[in-house]
């Protein structure tokens, strides 16, 4: 066999490889995290400039809705298919007690503060997401570090900002991120 | 030394074999998942995936959901060693290669 025709076939394989991969977390992954990235845009952008009186309706809105498309992109996954793995079963029991850890945090501190339970609960978001990417890819550990670092720099840096820079910056880059692996296929 | 596949050497069973080994072990692809992720036809993939589970090196379990027919498909131990020993062996290939023309005048 000719070198050339066997880095061909390297190339192949690992296009392949990749690609696989890239498609186990797109059947509903990216879908789910483009979701929640929209959510993130939509309720900051509201915090930062709509009244109280009408973020009390937005973000309890916006996460029922969040929950039921999730549920429907789960069952919708079920249905098509794709790739049975029990890594997933093993993330969605460390994401439970993480949500329970964070609860936990805010009740026992008596976190009444609005910057500082979105902190918290993009802090836990930025958690979950390093620990997935641990068990799965390492694009999703870094861009749970990323939003940290965001999150943290714009509660320090420009706190009068902060909601703005977490609906441009954090539910854009999780709207980015989601398409660029829904579309990057190859 | 390792010695190319003959039967993993084949484009499309070669593309499905680096599917399936990309799988964590204990993880399952289903048949419609494989057969989006390489675009084959339903009939192409199914005699592939025929000739690799006769040859051992791929795993088939038929089951249903309800009243629908799922088929899993996972890379078998012996599946995951000869597609080892034929990436190595295309390896060696590029190797050998390269040192030969380092060799040369």
């Amino acid at each position: 066999m000719e070198p050339d025709r066997a880095l061909d076939d390297l190339k192949i394989i690992r296009r392949m490889m990749e690609r696989t991969r890239r498609e186990m977390g797109g059947y509903g992954g990216w879908h789910i995290m483009v979701l929640w990235g929209t959510i993130w845009f939509f309720g900051f952008l509201g915090t930062q400039f709509l009244p109280d009186a009408i973020l009390a309706w937005l973000w309890p809105g916006l996460c029922t809705l969040g929950a039921a498309v999730s549920v429907w992109l789960g069952v919708r996954m079920g249905r098509q298919g794709g790739v049975h793995s029990s890594i997933w079963r093993l993330i969605l029991l460390w994401w439970l007690p993480l949500i329970v850890f964070a609860v936990l945090v805010a009740w026992l501190f008596r976190l009444n503060d609005g910057r500082d339970l979105t902190l918290l609960i993009v802090l836990t978001v930025a958690v979950g997401y390093f620990q997935t990417g641990v068990f799965t890819y390492w694009v999703i550990s870094g861009i749970g570090t990323l939003i940290a670092a965001l999150a943290v720099g714009a509660a320090v840096l420009a706190p009068e900002y902060f909601f703005l820079v977490m609906a441009l910056a954090g539910g854009g880059g999780l709207i980015g991120s989601g398409l660029w692996f829904i579309y990057h296929k190859d | 030394m390792a010695e190319l596949n003959s039967l993993i050497h084949q484009p499309t069973r070669l593309r499905i074999m680096a599917a399936l080994v990309s799988l964590d072990e204990g993880d399952k692809a289903d048949f419609t998942f494989l057969r989006g992720l390489l675009g084959l036809t339903d009939g192409n993939l199914s005699v592939h995936l025929q000739r690799l589970e006769e040859a051992g090196y791929a795993a088939v379990e038929k089951t249903f959901v309800g009243r629908r027919p799922r088929t899993l498909i996972w890379a078998a131990q012996e599946g995951r060693a000869a597609f080892a020993t034929h990436v190595d062996a295309l390896e060696r290939i590029i190797h050998s290669e390269t040192n030969n023309k380092e060799i040369r005048p």
